[in-house]
């Protein structure tokens, strides 16, 4: 029973948050810690200090993590699934439907004029990004470095993977993050 | 009709492996989660693959921020889906879902034991001012196109404010977007 009621927590924090990442952490704090008692704040706050450490989707990684502390190794895959198949599933749904009213006039301006909105929230990710260095050296080298990146990448076509690597990799060498 | 792909064509094997290998760079690259990593997503697999063009790609961003759920699978196994068929898609979604986790499940212990979060979080540090970059040139990218596009001026602008001021108030986001969504649907500017 217990079993069903996390799955029931993931599934519902899965599909009542939107903008991925770290907006998903507010379900998190509400559904397991506040509705279903399934884990402590402190806890929960762990795993979100490793899972956003870490590359790669950031709620998966939560889910897992306590998934695989209360149940093992099938809750940790059953949790997984449960939370990412249903929104996959509707993501490809509302697509289809989308491409099929893509021509009806009320659809085309809100197709149209979600572009600013999406351009306001991809700059509020920048910005709360920029938020996590305290200390003042830090931010003005990572500002450096984000300035440098960007426009080399506005100006040549580099490999990503190459870029991330140099750019930790000064990091540390300059040891401004230590 | 789709067609569907059979693992004996020397073609099809060709772009299920490069789904592979774009997919393991995403799940190991796209620190920051979420809308951090559209940038890196759009170069490897809008520039590096040409498996999707700009303007679709944009639409998929859109879509996927106005739906539930984490962005980066949706986006990546839609475009897997799109190039690579079932096959496609079944390699993407395992690939960029499970690598984090398992990771994370399996070293649990050692981190604990051995790395304090601080020194976890100097390295995402050293990283996200570089996929910062990635996302600011996607924008500034989507900047330059939308200026080509007939768009009224002020209504933009109005809507980056309007979002902008709401997301400092910090509004939820659904419901920015489902106000923005119910306006533009009764205005219906041009």
């Amino acid at each position: 029973m217990e079993f069903i009621i996390f799955l029931w927590a993931t599934f519902l924090v899965g599909l009542f948050s939107f903008g991925g990442g770290k907006s998903f952490i507010p379900a998190y704090q509400e559904l397991y810690v506040e509705k279903y008692h399934i884990i402590d704040s402190l806890k929960l706050t762990e795993a979100i200090g490793y899972a956003t450490a870490l590359p790669g989707p950031i709620a998966p990684m939560i889910t897992g993590v306590i998934a695989y502390q209360k149940y093992g190794f099938i809750g940790f895959f059953i949790g997984i699934l449960v939370q990412v198949v249903p929104m996959v599933l509707v993501f490809m749904l509302t697509w289809k439907l989308f491409k099929q009213h893509e021509n009806k006039r009320s659809l085309v301006s809100v197709a149209k004029y979600m572009s600013p909105a999406i351009i306001a929230l991809l700059i509020g990710v920048i910005f709360d990004t920029f938020a996590i260095y305290k200390d003042l050296k830090t931010l003005y080298y990572s500002f450096f470095i984000f300035f440098i990146a960007t426009l080399l990448l506005l100006r040549y076509k580099i490999s990503p993977a190459l870029l991330i690597v140099c750019g930790g990799f000064l990091g540390y060498y300059f040891g401004v993050y230590a | 009709m789709k067609q569907q792909i059979s693992l004996f064509n020397k073609n099809k094997r060709k772009i299920l492996w490069q789904i592979f290998i774009a997919s393991l760079k995403i799940a190991f690259l796209s620190f920051g989660g979420g809308n951090a990593a559209v940038g890196l997503i759009e170069k490897e697999f809008s520039q590096r693959y040409n498996w999707i063009d700009k303007d679709e790609f944009h639409k998929v961003v859109v879509l996927s921020n106005i739906l539930p759920g984490t962005v980066i699978i949706k986006i990546c196994c839609f475009i897997a889906k799109k190039v690579g068929g079932k096959m496609g898609f079944l390699i993407c979604f395992v690939t960029i879902l499970f690598p984090g986790p398992l990771i994370l499940v399996l070293s649990l212990k050692m981190l604990y034991v051995y790395v304090p979060e601080e020194d976890l979080i100097v390295v995402a540090k050293a990283i996200l001012p570089v996929v910062m970059a990635m996302l600011a040139a996607y924008v500034i990218e989507i900047f330059i196109r939308d200026r080509e596009k007939k768009y009224n001026l002020v209504i933009y602008s109005i809507i980056i404010l309007a979002v902008g001021i709401a997301m400092m108030a910090q509004v939820d986001i659904a419901i920015i977007f489902l106000t923005l969504i119910a306006a533009l649907a009764i205005f219906r500017p041009h």
